[in-house]
């Protein structure tokens, strides 16, 4: 076998004192050969990106490399002095992140910043060589029109394109190893699949060795050779993609696995006709962008209905028009024949808690100074429970939602996200609403938190018989939590329809885009049917 | 937690032991003094001279033969009295409307802005003087002057923070339940902004310490003969070349003081930046 582009043995890091665990990744082992992609994967926390920073040499703050070696094509580099890493680093190892729009400086224009790499590592390049230099690489990446591209700043881009730049910029030296932190996690699921392909194109034309950090199984499954599975530090199964992902060994690996939702909607119970929430022709316009436009379907009680959508396509606008957080500009949003869309002042104060929101972020949602029993017994009192009464339900919630009793007395920052994301539950059903907006509630949590919160809410929604809309961009998790699919894209519903039916036959060319490119989508099928 | 945090550092330790120190001497004035601060005994005694009753002048005597160490201790009471009330005044003022442009934003906000904005646009010290000089010398009029000043400043910070904070989803969580609106400005976003107000709040103390030293200077601090830092310094200048102590002694009680409260902001700073991240 021929020399691997990185061979990394032993390889531990201490994290500082007081941490959760002594070392930030301990005794990894592995190697990377040309042409070759090795994702690491692994939930947060894993040691994951501490590992893609051990390599290049640049470990965060406070944590150490306790021992190890790590060979860059045979030689150690662990031994390199920065001034000798700094020419290795950018040249022969490169780097992409995981939010395109931070990696690169807004004020100055794209030519100018790609042409800054080849000003650090070769200064004595003549500028027009150079100039020729960035638009061919611009070109490699696909970007329409690299001339022009080239005259833009950051933010007269798209995300897509941003992330091309910075791969661009990564592989302007022809790098022997590419390290990928979750390099598009932060993009949206077409413009992802767009991204893997142009990766495993350049694997393929320049034989980079590749190692590809990501959380999501789905992104595993369409680019992966060989998949590291971390877990606390640690590497507790290794092997070729398809013995990992079809084949796991490792009890956290098939649980992680197990853990991944599927893209095909399981049976549901059918509904009755009684329709809770009614939205017709409801919009909001920001000046001339129509954010939500002429939205019309009803939700049937104790329903769910899954928006998705990517970003931008006004799925959170349309949640927070209904909840009355954002003031329509047109249409009605019926609530128990209340027209949610007209009301205001006292009357939409009485009957705000028929319909509460569930947050995105675990850790913006709750306030830092309030403990969860403030919260919950406030909600209560607010849905109009007297404060003994208020007390019991709180402390019911708690138990509802797995969470210990004592966590009354506590306040946010003694939870992780994924508790924290149940306390947002717990909140919302406080008030004892009719209909429950989640927006994106779990699109911050690993896939196994993320599966336990699914099934809290699930569970409380047979309980109490709730209505729920539920906002995702992720459709495996819409196929396993909604009755009915809406589609949305610029503001309108591009779709609307039984989960089923909208993923597995979709009537519109926009839906068949995006369950098309789900990361993943052809190991499930074959999974499934094995 | 992040104050004794704080301490730790020799720096807000200093500053905290000076601040300390003046607020014992406000506090326990009548006991620390050697004298009666408004007793005249011998005019211009220098340092360590002899008093009638036995004791010493540390520091001397003024123009008037009073005391000048304990005229300086019932000045650090003058001092922190007044300040202390004209800050809280200045804080409630301009933390009440802050959190009302913050929170409601619109034309709420654009008229408390335009406001504030042309009471920041007079030199501090030209307003300080024009409204002394209308409503007259009083402790009163110190607080209502300051108030005036400094609350539009405090103002823009209490409405950053307050938009900044209106902005994350458990304040959007309160309004969806109905919460009133005073109850989420005060149980939500008040709360989530003492940090940067505590830090400001030091700081601004000590501005308004030596504000009330400038107006005393000028003549238009606290009618004498109350003992006041400024007041003291003005009535030695005349004669400082000769006798010195006059005026060296209460401004070096003034900047003692401003230095412990920077030294003490700037460790508050650093604490409540080390908090937000651990």
């Amino acid at each position: 076998m021929a020399e691997p582009v990185i061979r990394i043995r032993d390889l531990t890091v201490a994290l500082p004192r007081g941490a959760d665990r002594a070392y930030a990744i301990e005794g990894v082992d592995l190697e990377i050969a040309r042409g070759e992609i090795l994702c690491v994967v692994g939930e947060s926390g894993s040691g994951k990106s501490v590992l893609a920073s051990a390599i290049m040499g640049a470990l965060p703050r406070g944590l150490r490399r306790v021992s190890g070696r790590i060979s860059f094509l045979g030689d150690d580099i662990t031994a390199l002095t920065e001034a000798a890493l700094r020419r290795i680093r950018g040249r022969q190892i490169a780097m992409i992140f995981q939010e395109p729009m931070a990696a690169l400086n807004p004020a100055i224009r794209i030519g100018a910043q790609v042409e800054e790499v080849f000003d650090i590592h070769a200064p004595e390049m003549p500028p027009a060589e150079r100039r020729a230099r960035v638009l061919e690489l611009l070109g490699a990446m696909h970007l329409p029109d690299p001339a022009a591209i080239a005259e833009r700043f950051p933010h007269q881009i798209s995300g897509g394109q941003c992330q091309r730049i910075v791969i661009a910029m990564a592989l302007a030296w022809n790098p022997a190893l590419l390290i990928a932190d979750e390099p598009t996690t932060a993009l949206d699921v077409t413009t992802q699949a767009q991204i893997i392909r142009l990766i495993r194109e350049l694997r393929d034309t320049h034989g980079h060795g590749i190692l590809f950090v990501t959380h999501d199984f789905g992104v595993v499954a369409d680019i992966a050779d060989r998949v590291a599975v971390m877990q606390r530090g640690r590497i507790v199964e290794m092997g070729s993609a398809d013995q990992v992902l079809n084949h796991p060994e490792h009890a956290y690996t098939r649980q992680l696995i197990a853990s991944v939702p599927s893209l095909i909607p399981p049976a549901r119970p059918a509904l009755g006709s009684e329709v809770a929430l009614r939205l017709e022709g409801l919009s909001k316009h920001f000046g001339a962008l129509r954010a939500v436009d002429d939205v019309s379907f009803a939700v049937a009680r104790g329903g769910t209905v899954a928006i998705v959508g990517e970003s931008g396509s006004g799925k959170s606008t349309l949640a927070k028009s209904i909840v009355r957080l954002l003031a329509p500009d047109g249409g009605r949003a019926l609530v128990d024949d209340v027209d949610f869309a007209a009301i205001g002042g006292r009357a939409l104060m009485r009957r705000r808690r028929l319909v509460q929101m569930i947050f995105q972020d675990p850790f913006g949602s709750l306030n830092p100074n309030r403990s969860v029993g403030n919260m919950l017994v406030r909600a209560g009192v607010l849905g109009g429970l007297g404060r003994a009464e208020a007390e019991r339900q709180a402390e019911e919630l708690v138990a509802l939602v797995g969470l210990q009793k004592e966590a009354l007395a506590r306040k946010p920052e003694a939870f992780s996200g994924g508790q924290r994301q149940r306390i947002g539950i717990a909140r919302a059903l406080a008030m004892r609403p009719r209909i429950v907006i989640a927006d994106e509630c779990v699109s911050a949590l690993d896939v196994s938190i993320q599966k336990q919160v699914l099934e809290v809410l699930d569970r409380l929604q047979t309980r109490h018989g709730l209505t729920m809309l539920f906002i995702t961009h992720d459709l495996r998790v819409a196929a396993q939590i909604a009755d009915e699919i809406a589609v949305m894209q610029r503001g309108r519903v591009v779709e609307f329809g039984p989960a089923l039916q909208v993923l597995m036959q979709p009537g519109d060319s926009y839906t068949a885009e995006l369950v098309t490119a789900a990361p993943g989508r052809a190991w499930q099928h074959l999974a499934r049917a094995e | 937690m992040s104050f004794l945090r704080a301490l730790r550092r020799p720096g807000p330790a200093v500053g905290f032991a000076i601040v300390v120190l003046w607020l014992g001497c406000a506090a326990f004035a009548g006991w620390l003094a050697p004298h009666d601060p408004l007793k005249s005994q011998i005019p211009l005694q220098f340092p360590l001279d002899r008093a009638p009753d036995g004791g010493h002048f540390w520091l001397g005597t003024d123009l008037l033969g009073r005391d000048i160490l304990s005229r300086m201790i019932f000045g650090a009471r003058t001092v922190i009295v007044w300040a202390g009330l004209s800050t809280v005044s200045a804080y409630i003022v301009g933390i009440v409307s802050g959190l009302l442009a913050g929170f409601y934003r619109g034309w709420v906000d654009r008229l408390l802005s335009f406001v504030a904005n042309v009471v920041l646009s007079f030199p501090v010290l030209v307003l300080y003087i024009l409204i002394i000089v209308t409503l007259g010398a009083s402790g009163l009029n110190i607080v209502l002057a300051v108030t005036f000043a400094s609350a539009p400043a405090i103002f823009r910070i209490v409405r950053a923070l307050a938009i900044d904070i209106a902005s994350r989803d458990f304040v959007s969580a309160a309004i969806t339940q109905g919460e009133s609106a005073v109850r989420i400005m005060l149980v939500d976003i008040l709360p989530n902004a003492t940090g940067p107000l505590i830090v400001d709040a030091c700081l601004r103390l000590g501005y308004t310490a030596i504000t009330i030293g400038a107006l005393g200077f000028l003549g238009l601090g606290l009618p004498p003969p109350t003992p006041d830092w400024g007041g003291m310094v003005n009535e030695g200048r005349g004669m400082a070349m000769v006798f010195p102590h006059l005026v060296v002694f209460p401004c070096i009680a003034i900047s003692s003081l401003m230095l412990g409260l920077s030294l003490l902001a700037d460790g508050l700073r650093e604490a409540s930046r080390a908090g937000s991240h651990g």
